[in-house]
This record gives C-alpha cells, sequence and structure tokens, in this order.
C-alpha cells in the first residue's frame, strides 16, 4: 500500500466512525440492509395471498416473488496521462460515459417433497457498461453490468436448482418466505444439499450490509470480496453444488462449481472432477451488546486452465514473437506487439484466497460491515475481477431518524490492490479480461460511495448515488473518476 | 424416412426469407422445435384437459425430451440433416383461477448438434449447443392465456379458447428461434365419457418468418384407476402438427404413445408423471424421425385440474 492510500484510507475510516457513531448515538427502531428478505408489511403477492387466507407462508409449498431494477451512473470526463497506451486496450475512456442496466427477475420456488425444495430464477437484463467493461480493476459502477448482456433485453435462466434439508435435531427455526426460499420450520441442526445452476453468492458471503445491490450500494465492490475470483460463467452463475451444515449459531459451507472455459466467458467447463472453484466457508451468528451480528472466513480454491503472470513476462522475454499482438490462443485482443500476454502462459494451474467477513447491528437501524480477502495474485482473472486483494467497508442507516424509516443512507469504501507480479505484467503493457493500459504507475484503486434510497411506496424505491474512483485499474496516472448515479428499484 | 422430392420446396421457403442473392446465401436459421409441452397442469403432454375450475390455484411442470432427425432438408437427390439430436427441458408454471389460466413456459436447450452442408446454393451451419456452451439460455419465452368457455370439469364435453405469445429469445442461428415474435390462437375441446378421456385443439399460428399456420391436435386415452381412487394412469396416443397455409404448404405431423401417471394426496394436491413416445407421420419438415418425452407436474393448490379429484 502506498503512501497516499493508506491517507486515504485513514482519512475515509475517520470519516466513516464519526458517521458511524454520530449515527449510532440517535434512536432507532427497524431493521436495515434486510435486503433479501421480505418483511411482512411489504406489498407483495405472496403477502396478499396470505393475508387473504389463500396461502400458508410459514409452511409453503411454493411461492414467487419478483423484482425491477434499473439503474445509471455518469461518468464525468477524468484525467489520464495516456489510453490504450500502443495497442493495450483496456483503459477506461476518459470522455464522458453513460451506463445503464436495468432488470427484471421472477423468483419462483416450489416445494417437491419433503425437505425437497427447487427453484428457477429466469431474468431479463439489458445493460450498456462504460468502456465496454474495461478500466476498472473490481470498482464497477453498476454491480449488474458484470452479467455482460446487450442493450437489447435479453432473457436467460439465473438459477435453476434442487435444495435438500435434511433436519438432524435442536430447536426449531422458522425459515421466512422469501425470494429463493420457501416458508418453513426447520431444525437449527441441519443438513442441506443444493445442486444444479445457481452463484455461489446465493449462499456465501452473503452480508446484511453488503449484499443485495439493487437496494443498497451500486457498485459491484460491495457484493462480495472484489479479491474472490470464484468460479462462474461471464454473467456470475455456474453449475456446481454445495452443502450447508447447521449447528445452532454455526454454518459450515462447501461448494464445488464449474470454472468458465475461458477466462470470464459464457460458455463452462464442466470437468468439475479436473477443473473447479472449491470454497469453504466457516459462519458464526452472534449478539454483541443485544445486536446481531455474523463473522464468516470464507477460503477459495480454482483448478483451472489459466496464466501466470511471471510465465507471460518470461514467455516474451524469452521469445519477443510471443507478445500480446500475435496471440494465437485464448486472448483479449490487445495488439500492443512489445507486451507479454497469458495466451502465451496459460496451462492447469491454481489460484487460492482467503477472506473475512463482518457484519454488525449498531441500533436496529444503523450497521456496519467489512470484508477483506487477501489472493495469491499470481495467476490471471478468471471469472470476477482484477483484483488480488480487496478491503471493503461501510455504514448503512434507516431513516427512522428522520421519519422516513424505509428510507437508506449508505456510505462505504472499497480498497483494491494487485500483486507484484500482477502489476509488472501491466507495466509492461499486458492485459487480463478487464484492465490494461499499457502501462502502468502501481496503486491501489480506491472507491468511494455514498446513496441514499428514498422510499416512493412500501417496496418501490429511487436512489441517488455518487462514486468517487481513485487510480482506476489500479494506475496512478490515470483517474480520478466522479460517478453519479440514479436507480429505481421495485419488488412484488 | 421423407419423401425426398418434396422437401425441396422447404429449402425455396428458407430462400425465399433471405435477403440476399442466392449463390451467396446463407441461411439465417428459424425454429425448428415443433413440440410445445402443453401448459402446466393441463394434463396431457400437448394436449389440454380443460379441467380449470375453483378458486386460485397453481401447477409447475418439468418437461424433457429428445427428437431424432427433427429437420432434415432434401433438394433433388441430396439430403441434409441438419439437426441430428436435439434435447430439450421445458419449465411451466400456471396460475388458475376459476376457469382461467395464465401460463408461462420456459425452455432451454440441453443437447443440440447436426450436420452443416450446402443445399440448393443455401450454407447451413448445423446448430451447436448444449449445458457447457449455453449454461443459461432460454429459448423463445411462451405466455399463454386459457379460459374454459363451455362444459363442466369431468363432463363429456369442456369448450376452451386460448391465446400464446411467444417471445423471441434465443439465437435464431441456433435454430432455436424465428427470430420474431410469434402467437397462437386456438379453440379447444376435452372430455370425460366413463373411462375414456380424449383433448383436442385447432388454432392459428401466426409465424411471420416461415409463413402462417394451421396447428392442429388430439390426444385420446383410457383412464385406470389404481388402487384407491387417489391414483390413476392414463393411456392413450397424442397428436400434434401444423400445416402451412401461406408459404410453402408444408405439414408437419408428429403422434406420441402417452402414458401418465397421477397420484393425489388428500390436501387435494397431485403429482403427475408423464411419458411420451412416437414421431413424425409420414412426410413432414421440422418434424423429428423420433422423440422421447417425460414430464413431471405439481399441482400445488385445489381447483388446478388433477383427474382423480373430479
Amino acid at each position: 500500500m502506498t503512501l497516499r492510500s493508506a491517507h486515504n484510507l485513514a482519512r475515509l475510516l475517520g470519516c466513516l466512525l464519526t458517521v458511524g457513531l454520530c449515527l449510532s448515538a440517535l434512536p432507532a427502531w427497524a431493521q436495515v440492509g434486510m435486503a433479501a428478505p421480505r418483511p411482512d408489511e411489504q406489498f407483495d403477492v405472496m403477502n396478499v395471498l396470505d393475508e387473504h387466507g389463500l396461502h400458508d407462508m410459514d409452511n409453503e409449498r411454493w411461492n414467487a416473488y419478483g423484482q425491477f431494477t434499473y439503474a445509471s451512473v455518469w461518468k464525468a470526463p477524468f484525467a489520464a496521462a495516456y489510453t490504450n497506451a500502443n495497442g493495450s486496450n483496456n483503459s477506461l475512456v476518459p470522455e464522458a460515459e453513460r451506463s445503464f442496466a436495468g432488470t427484471f427477475t421472477a423468483f419462483l420456488g416450489v416445494r417437491l417433497w419433503q425437505g425437497g425444495e427447487a427453484y428457477f430464477v429466469p431474468e431479463v437484463i439489458a445493460e450498456r457498461a462504460l468502456s465496454q467493461l474495461r478500466g476498472l480493476g473490481g470498482a464497477v459502477q453498476i454491480w449488474e453490468l458484470q452479467k455482460t448482456g446487450k442493450e437489447t433485453p435479453q432473457i436467460y435462466r439465473s438459477r435453476a436448482y434442487l435444495k435438500q434439508t435434511i433436519n438432524l435435531g435442536g430447536e426449531r427455526e422458522q425459515k421466512t418466505s422469501d425470494p429463493m426460499q420457501l416458508g418453513a420450520e426447520v431444525d437449527r441442526h441441519r443438513l442441506v444439499l443444493v445442486v444444479g445452476n445457481f452463484s455461489v453468492l446465493d449462499f456465501m458471503d452473503k452480508n446484511t450490509f453488503a449484499g443485495d445491490l439493487r437496494r443498497q450500494f451500486f457498485n459491484m465492490a460491495f457484493m462480495t470480496h472484489t479479491a474472490y475470483d470464484f468460479a462462474s460463467d461471464a454473467r456470475g452463475y455456474s453449475w456446481g453444488g454445495l452443502a450447508e451444515f447447521y449447528w445452532d449459531d454455526w454454518v459450515l459451507r462447501f461448494a464445488r462449481m464449474a470454472p468458465p472455459d475461458h477466462p470470464n466467458q459464457l460458455e463452462l467447463d464442466l470437468r468439475i472432477g479436473t477443473y473447479y472453484g472449491d470454497q469453504f466457508e466457516l459462519e458464526h451468528r452472534h449478539k454483541l451488546w443485544g445486536q446481531d451480528g455474523a463473522v464468516r472466513l470464507l477460503g477459495y480454491h480454482n483448478h483451472l486452465i489459466t496464466g501466470r503472470f511471471d510465465d507471460a513476462v518470461a514467455a516474451i522475454q524469452a521469445d519477443p514473437g510471443k507478445s500480446a499482438a500475435n496471440c494465437t490462443g485464448f486472448n483479449y485482443g490487445s495488439t500492443n506487439a512489445g507486451a507479454p500476454d497469458l495466451c502465451w502462459a496459460r496451462k492447469p494451474d491454481d489460484k487460492y484466497g482467503i477472506g473475512l467477513n463482518l457484519e454488525q447491528h449498531l441500533t436496529d437501524d444503523i450497521g456496519v460491515f467489512l470484508r477483506g480477502m487477501v489472493s495469491d495474485g499470481q495467476t490471471e482473472v478468471y471469472a470476477y475481477t482484477s483484483t488480488d486483494r480487496s478491503l471493503s467497508f461501510g455504514v448503512l442507516a434507516g431513516g427512522t431518524l428522520w421519519h422516513r424509516k424505509n428510507d437508506t443512507l449508505g456510505i462505504g469504501a472499497n480498497f483494491g490492490w494487485i500483486s507484484a507480479a500482477h502489476a509488472n505484467y501491466l507495466h509492461l503493457g499486458g492485459v487480463d479480461g478487464f484492465i490494461g493500459d499499457g502501462g502502468l504507475r502501481q496503486a491501489s484503486e480506491e472507491l468511494f460511495e455514498v446513496f441514499y434510497s428514498f422510499a416512493v411506496l412500501s417496496d418501490v424505491w429511487l436512489s441517488a448515488d455518487y462514486q468517487f474512483i481513485a487510480n482506476p485499474a489500479f494506475n496512478a496516472d490515470r483517474g480520478p473518476v466522479n460517478l453519479f448515479g440514479l436507480r429505481a428499484h421495485a419488488e412484488f | 424416412m421423407r419423401n425426398s422430392s418434396s422437401i425441396a420446396a422447404f429449402a425455396t421457403v428458407l430462400l425465399c426469407c433471405m435477403a440476399g442473392p442466392a449463390s451467396a446465401a446463407t441461411d439465417p436459421g428459424f425454429l425448428v422445435q415443433r413440440f410445445d409441452a402443453a401448459p402446466a397442469g393441463a394434463g396431457w403432454l400437448t394436449q389440454d384437459n380443460l379441467n380449470l375450475s375453483g378458486g386460485l390455484g397453481g401447477a409447475v411442470s418439468l418437461t424433457t425430451g429428445y427428437a431424432h432427425n427433427p429437420l432434415i432438408l432434401h433438394s433433388g437427390s441430396q439430403s441434409l440433416s441438419l439437426v441430428t439430436d436435439q434435447a430439450h427441458a421445458n419449465i411451466g408454471f400456471a396460475i388458475t383461477y376459476d376457469r382461467y389460466r395464465l401460463s408461462f413456459d420456459l425452455a432451454s436447450p440441453l443437447y443440440v448438434r447436426g450436420q452443416s452442408g450446402t443445399l440448393a446454393g443455401v450454407d447451413y451451419t448445423a446448430p451447436r449447443l448444449d449445458i457447457a456452451s449455453h449454461p443459461d439460455s432460454i429459448t423463445d419465452v411462451r405466455i399463454g392465456l386459457d379460459a374454459r368457455v363451455f362444459g363442466q370439469v369431468g363432463g363429456p364435453l369442456r369448450l376452451g379458447v386460448g391465446a400464446q405469445l411467444f417471445v423471441p429469445s434465443a439465437d435464431q442461428s441456433d435454430y432455436m428461434s424465428d427470430g420474431t415474435y410469434r402467437g397462437l390462437l386456438r379453440v379447444m375441446a376435452a372430455g370425460d365419457i366413463g373411462g375414456f378421456t380424449y383433448a383436442a385443439m385447432l388454432g392459428a399460428h401466426i409465424r411471420p418468418l416461415l409463413g402462417h399456420e394451421m396447428a392442429y391436435g388430439a390426444g385420446a386415452g383410457w383412464r385406470f384407476v389404481l388402487g384407491e381412487a387417489t391414483t390413476s394412469l392414463v393411456v392413450g396416443p397424442e397428436l400434434f402438427g401444423t400445416t402451412q397455409v401461406t408459404g410453402a404448404g408444408q405439414t408437419a405431423l408428429e403422434g406420441l404413445l402417452t402414458g401418465r401417471l397421477e397420484v393425489r394426496d388428500h390436501d387435494g394436491h397431485a403429482v403427475r408423471v408423464k411419458l411420451g413416445v412416437g414421431g413424425g407421420v409420414g412426410q413432414q419438415s421440422g418434424a423429428a424421425e423420433w422423440r422421447a418425452v417425460v414430464g413431471v407436474e405439481v399441482l400445488g393448490l385445489a381447483g388446478a385440474g388433477t383427474e382423480t379429484a373430479r
């Protein structure tokens, strides 16, 4: 971490701490950030049916929920010493741009037999990313842009999976009726098995205050660790299996997912016994000063056909013909004849990472979160972001204080770093899946975001957002970038 | 096997649909799939039992199938098996109220293969899809609205009307979509006379790309009550097909021998398991040489039309 980024980090930490303390000292009543669960008072189809005696939300045979979100972010022009230098092609362009993402999703669940559930989630998406999703290391301005849609709406199946719950005793607890969760009473000691098409983030690395980015922050940096290169296709989903073992306040999870056939592409490599992404998570839920909180330890190991940065550099040093411009295998289209390229380095290899995820209610209405992860940083981004190490934190506050209990104010920051090997590769003009300006003056990519969600109705929100990104793509020669966003979101 | 002398007309239809000179033409693709699964809860594999009654109800279904050689093109003595293997999975769900049903059907290709080639001066590129290459694809989405307009559930004659809208979604070049909106307007009949049960439909398939079609189908079978009245087995044939009323006048007709087992629990919820095996009848375009289909339906709420609940 450079002196400058350390200074910025300290400044942001101080700012957030001050805001958090100020807000936490105030009376508050309602929960915030509980984005995925649907409160009983919310207007949606299932609540209406339940109120009319046509449905039992505590013991569901089926449920159906939906959501609509449209977000637009404007990027102001910014300064850059160079852009796409020498034929490299992954810069964020310095001119003004607008990006958007619109999604419509149906969440359908049905109980097949005792403990057996099936879920099916079709989604329509239309989107336009800034600079074709290039030039940002992890701080992508709208999280849904990682789904690589087109400006013309497309429908796709985001999830189709089976889930089996095996009760093992202990006290009983009620699972609420929510998207991708049937209302049911289950044991607090239980084994849950999942198989099919889903995102590993549906079950792992969840966080009450930085998880559902349709209601909360705009930026993808708050969805999970930006250094978590979880195996998935270009949209963030994959095929695989997951097991959860619940034991009172503890949960142990393991998942194996299929990786993409080529880095960051939609096609999957289903040879899941040979190439895979494994992850484990240990979660503990607790009460601190009477308020709910959770700690999650997450580790992952990918075994893939991937490129090592040092190998790509060694290849061009040994043979100048092995440059980005001469790739014969899968590559990202750089024409930089003097730059190394990962296309010359791909072979079966491994990637590792470990991270910590904390969330804590300070009051019923205010919560804080923190995520930090370290990946080994020796191989290319395969599915998520170019970041090798990441730290994010922030605070969310409900609007009870100002008599707008369904409103939410959020302030957060994300810092991303790359390894020395990764930086050297980029410095020499190399590109990976998302970044590569043709040169690099290494720095941490820093994001500061503040948003306010205004509840127009009980389940319709309009949000305004500001994002500040320093050193886009970890390059101190470019930026900073100012982004301004608006979002409409409805649930039903 | 197809009658080779008549399929050239089908290629001609394709050529007519393409822009540009025929000498350099490449086929843009079109929807090959001729099997449209019945709406969730409709009982039959392709037909509708019109057992729509009661309060708010719902059903979900999973139908998966395989078709062999669903599209062989012929021109003179030449032929091209453009699509040789086609496996799919349909997920359907329906909401019913009184005599009305709103249904959705989303199909995903599981495995599609074929042979590329040139026929009558047109280059055809065979589709190549599977779960790995298309992990999240959904082909044309079907939205349907049906109503029982005459007769009673369990009676000898029920009549219904329905409309379906097909929203293009899949890639035309994969032979999974016409790339345009399509529609189906239809009238339906169904009934039960003792153990005999039947269903039929006649409709207009509005298909701008290849020419509008008359769509039709029928199914008939015998219901065997197994053990207690909560379990029944229906066995019988189903036919379904289309005939172009504009364009080349091609007919695609398939038959399936079907059986379905239905088990109902004491709350009136039911599960149906359906099986069908058959193939194209006579000369067709887009009808499979042979086809096997397996379906499962879960009828989650009362009033969704369970035969044994009558």
